[in-house]
């Protein structure tokens, strides 16, 4: 099982030949990824570690049937790349990009919804079912020793916490399912609501370990639906443990400067840790305050809903 | 990057919006003859009215002598470079309206109110989604007075067209005669989009000045385009030096060493595998304090950045310096073996306290570690007392 991608999935790379595409494509397919066709308007010929290199999407398809594609093209031009592989009907869309226009994005998501596309990131470090495939530049070079097969999804705003976080799991003996790197700008595809209730359909699945922070509302419309279910009677099955950074910025008065991700401003007074770690704590997450500590809560919370069960 | 009030104006009136007529003054010899304005400071802070910063003045001696007041000087943390003489307007109702993007529907949100002015924060507010392939349209507004309509649809054409995270008239004011005018207005442009700004706005980064220290640190960033370091630098008051590495890590780092009682001297952050002369520039800058109590150089494990290089730029300043203060350094990555080795020689070739962990340590149990060597140096050296 595992979530959004697995051993069957065959992907596409838009900007597949760029310093930065080439890379990922050397890496997913070191993965056992799929990788059928890239995408480089103009440069549509030759190919890239022997993936076939193709002008537009359209072409790209005339030849391969294609499941996920993955953004690593430039930020002024990926709101081109996006919608013209959400037109092509490709299920889902992984944006590794950063910087995009937040109006770029804002036209991209309306888009995409129209025509029930599932888009993940911008600013995504991208998907990894361990053992099974990956897309975009999660577990690249060094870092793929933190990530191991196992029964925790993982959700991380920050990409290199995603990593970090996998380390923590892996020092405690547990591995991964699924790994998602949303993002962490002020508007971006699905987050922690979507991405559960995929984790709560897998059956590898069972725990789910979130990195959250400050800035944005994902923390707070999490906690709401969690809540709502509770009250339907029909509360989430699977033990959930967050971490939510942003202490210092918010103890420090920060809040207004960018720390390094674009959504970690927090606008008016949405979006505080305080409130977050209490709406979530509210809605039945496990909120640590060390992030080391994770491996050992999720342990025990898998331990103690095995017992109950 | 938020705007002044006539910085934000000159957006509106782009697209039509009446708003009330300034003059901008950014010399006391430039006021002309006036009778009835207001003096506005020019702030980026909100609430500058309550703090003083609007005066009503009758002539042009008035409007000097309250102008100098401000000009050059600081208000409300910031430097003040402009005062707006902006016409006074008899008002008769105050409306509130606004423009943002709406972080959980993914979307944009009109948000209205009949009571503007200073207080909106309590006041009753509509708040409409916008379908962003639609745009704003009349019939998406029927609860609004007719009037206003005209100027939400013109303020929308102003928060796509100039590229706006958020766009605000508060407030739009109606006077006797009927018109209604925005006589203030707040805007935050996306940065990521400042490539087709209309209008090139000088660039701040925060509601302050920047240290020397600060400043220096951006210019590192600037000057070499190879990785990142120094972009963002904050100076604190702390005792610990920081050099951070990635963004989400960096917070997380900051969090545990805050947490567990540590005191930062700085934030800095460095990440995409810098040259080592640039990671030394700014070891330089974080190193550029008295009484530090130690230096914390962590991340998480790095996909492509070189290990062994980046803290070369480092551990260059540190035997220059002869620093005394605990190092706790948790880095992993490409090069890291050679790293350790190279940091084992240093350590006892210039007798540094340098203590190093890897991948086997967990990032934010470092910091822990940073907290209690720092404190075990203060209280050796009396910095309690």
């Amino acid at each position: 099982m595992a979530i959004l991608i697995n051993e069957n999935t065959t992907f596409l790379i838009q900007g597949i030949t760029g310093k930065q595409g080439q890379l990922a494509c050397q890496e997913m397919l070191e993965a056992g990824s799929k990788v059928v066709a890239g995408v480089t308007p103009g440069k549509g010929e030759g190919e890239v570690a022997g993936v076939p290199v193709y002008n537009s999407i359209a072409e790209a398809q005339q030849k391969h049937e294609i499941k996920a594609t993955v953004i690593l093209v430039p930020a002024k031009v990926a709101k081109e790349a996006i919608v013209e592989a959400i037109k092509a009907g490709i299920p889902l869309i992984n944006i590794i990009t950063e910087n995009i226009p937040v109006h770029d994005m804002a036209y991209c998501l309306a888009l995409a919804k129209q025509c029930k596309i599932r888009i993940i990131g911008a600013t995504s470090i991208g998907i990894y079912s361990v053992g099974k495939s990956k897309c975009g530049t999660i577990a690249s070079g060094k870092s793929k020793i933190a990530f191991t097969p196992g029964n925790i999804g993982i959700i991380s705003r920050s990409g290199g916490m995603s990593c970090e976080t996998a380390l923590i799991l892996k020092q405690v003996g547990l591995g991964q399912s699924t790994v998602v790197g949303t993002g962490a700008d002020i508007l971006m595809g699905d987050s922690f609501v979507e991405l559960i209730q995929d984790f709560e359909n897998d059956e590898e699945t069972k725990g789910i370990v979130l990195f959250a922070e400050i800035g944005g509302t994902v923390e707070e419309d999490l906690a709401e639906y969690l809540k709502k279910r509770k009250l339907e009677g029909n509360p989430y099955p699977k033990p959930i443990v967050a971490f939510v950074s942003g202490k210092f910025a918010e103890e420090y008065n920060l809040q207004n400067v960018s720390l390094g991700h674009a959504g970690a401003i927090i606008e008016g007074d949405k979006g505080t840790r305080k409130q977050k770690v209490k709406l979530l704590k509210e809605a039945g997450v496990i909120v640590e305050e060390i992030h080391h500590k994770i491996g050992e809560v999720i342990k025990n919370a898998i331990s103690n809903s095995n017992i109950q069960a | 990057m938020k705007l002044k009030e006539f910085e934000a104006k000159k957006l509106l009136q782009a697209v039509g919006i009446k708003t009330s007529n300034g003059i901008l003054i950014q010399d006391i010899k430039n006021i002309p003859e006036v009778k009835n304005v207001l003096v506005k400071v020019q702030t980026l802070t909100g609430s500058r009215g309550k703090a003083g910063g609007i005066i009503e003045v009758n002539n042009k001696e008035e409007a000097q002598r309250i102008s100098s007041r401000f000009l050059g000087k600081e208000f409300l943390n910031e430097r003040i470079s402009e005062v707006l003489l902006d016409e006074k307007i008899d008002v008769k109702k105050e409306f509130y309206l606004g423009i943002m993007f709406d972080t959980s529907k993914r979307c944009p949100v009109v948000l209205f109110s009949e009571e503007g002015g200073v207080e909106v924060e309590k006041a009753q507010i509509n708040k409409i989604e916008v379908d962003y392939l639609e745009g704003l349209k009349k019939e998406n507004l029927k609860e609004i007075p007719e009037a206003i309509r005209e100027i939400l649809i013109k303020l929308y054409q102003v928060f796509v067209r100039f590229d706006c995270r958020m766009i605000e008239i508060n407030p739009l004011a109606l006077d006797d005669n009927g018109r209604l005018i925005a006589l203030d207005a707040v805007a935050v442009l996306d940065d990521d989009a400042r490539y087709r700004w209309e209008i090139n706005f000088p660039e701040r980064t925060d509601n302050r000045d920047a240290t020397a220290r600060e400043i220096a640190a951006r210019q590192i960033d600037r000057e070499d385009h190879r990785g990142v370091a120094g972009k963002t630098f904050i100076d604190l008051d702390g005792d610990i030096g920081i050099l951070t590495v990635g963004g989400g890590a960096s917070m997380t780092l900051m969090d545990t060493l805050i947490q567990c009682g540590g005191k930062p001297a700085n934030f800095t952050e460095y990440s995409g595998n810098p040259p080592k002369e640039k990671v030394e520039k700014l070891t330089r800058i974080v190193l550029d304090r008295e009484n530090l109590s130690g230096l914390f150089v962590a991340g998480v494990i790095a996909n492509f950045t070189n290990i062994k290089e980046t803290l070369q730029g480092t551990i260059k300043v540190l035997i220059e310096q002869k620093t005394l203060f605990p190092i706790v350094i948790r880095r992993a990555g490409p090069h890291d073996q050679e790293a350790k080795e190279m940091l084992e020689q240093v350590k006892k070739e210039f007798n540094l306290d340098i203590h190093y962990f890897d991948e086997t340590t967990p990032m934010t149990k470092a910091a822990e570690i940073m907290v209690e060597l720092s404190n075990q140096y203060k209280e050796k050296n009396g910095y309690f007392n």
